[in-house]
């Protein structure tokens, strides 16, 4: 038998108590169907952006109650480290699971399973005036 | 740039969780007029403009902010992470420890391994609080 399906429950933590601490409960039962979908659809194995917008949905609702600040160095960090390491995540679990690219590959076709990290990569480059290199 | 709102503790009660109301072309038209269409507007374009010159990697405590100009280079401190933030990149990583402790099953299939179920699962379980 598998012994990894036999997780004990215990161990998962209430994620959402510990992010959001006493002072924002009120908001769980609201965001809590946004947050379920941002990582894909575990009937049907995929992802896409869809799910990308449910997460974006998620950090919106998230600042609405002002868990987070609509002020520019918390909206940097937002797109900077949350967005970011949120990309990291789906991409390992589209390798690792295999996730199938939910509706037809993309918006636009850019990109297999996602979208608004070209939204928000075009606020990187406005105005620049040299050439540069891709980077991972 | 277009401020948004914000929704205060005590009118939360008058709201009902989100469900799913995209279901046909015209209900596309009715998110376009909606109040979280426009929300979700301002909320991305505050966004984009944050982050106008700014390039990864992005580490807090240091001199990341790079502007440049064909002339020179001007490096901005980035200030020390809000409790919000760390709180959320914490989240996502333990979201991704799951990811280890549930490895994918033996497959022939080329898309969906069904250990993703699994994940899935235990993503349901912690929602179930209170």
């Amino acid at each position: 038998m598998c012994s990894f399906l036999i997780h004990p429950r215990k161990k998962a933590d209430r994620v959402l108590e510990t992010l959001l601490g006493n002072n924002f409960v009120a908001a769980i039962p609201l965001i809590k169907p946004l947050f379920l979908v941002s990582f894909g659809s575990f009937t049907r194995m995929d992802y896409g952006t869809g799910h990308e917008t449910s997460f974006a949905l998620f950090l919106l609702c998230l600042t609405l109650i002002r868990f987070l600040e609509p002020v520019v160095e918390e909206e940097r960090d937002i797109v900077l480290r949350i967005f970011v390491r949120y990309l990291h995540l789906c991409w390992k679990l589209q390798d690792v699971y295999r996730l199938e690219p939910a509706g037809s590959h993309g918006v636009w076709g850019l990109d297999d399973y996602s979208f608004l990290g070209y939204i928000l990569g075009s606020g990187q480059v406005r105005g620049s005036s040299f050439q540069f290199y891709l980077s991972c | 740039m277009q401020a948004l709102r914000e929704i205060s503790l005590s009118q939360l009660t008058r709201f009902s969780p989100p469900t799913t109301r995209i279901n046909r072309d015209d209900d596309v038209e009715r998110w376009k007029d909606s109040k979280s269409y426009r929300d979700y507007a301002i909320f991305l374009r505050r966004l984009n403009e944050s982050v106008v010159g700014c390039y990864l990697p992005w580490e807090s405590g240091q001199p990341s902010k790079v502007v440049r100009s064909l002339t020179r280079i001007t490096y901005m401190r980035s200030d020390p992470l809000h409790q919000a933030i760390q709180s959320l990149l914490k989240l996502l990583d333990t979201l991704d420890g799951w990811i280890d402790e549930i490895p994918p099953l033996e497959s022939p299939q080329r898309f969906g391994n069904l250990a993703f179920r699994t994940w899935g699962k235990r993503l349901e379980e912690v929602g179930e609080s209170r």
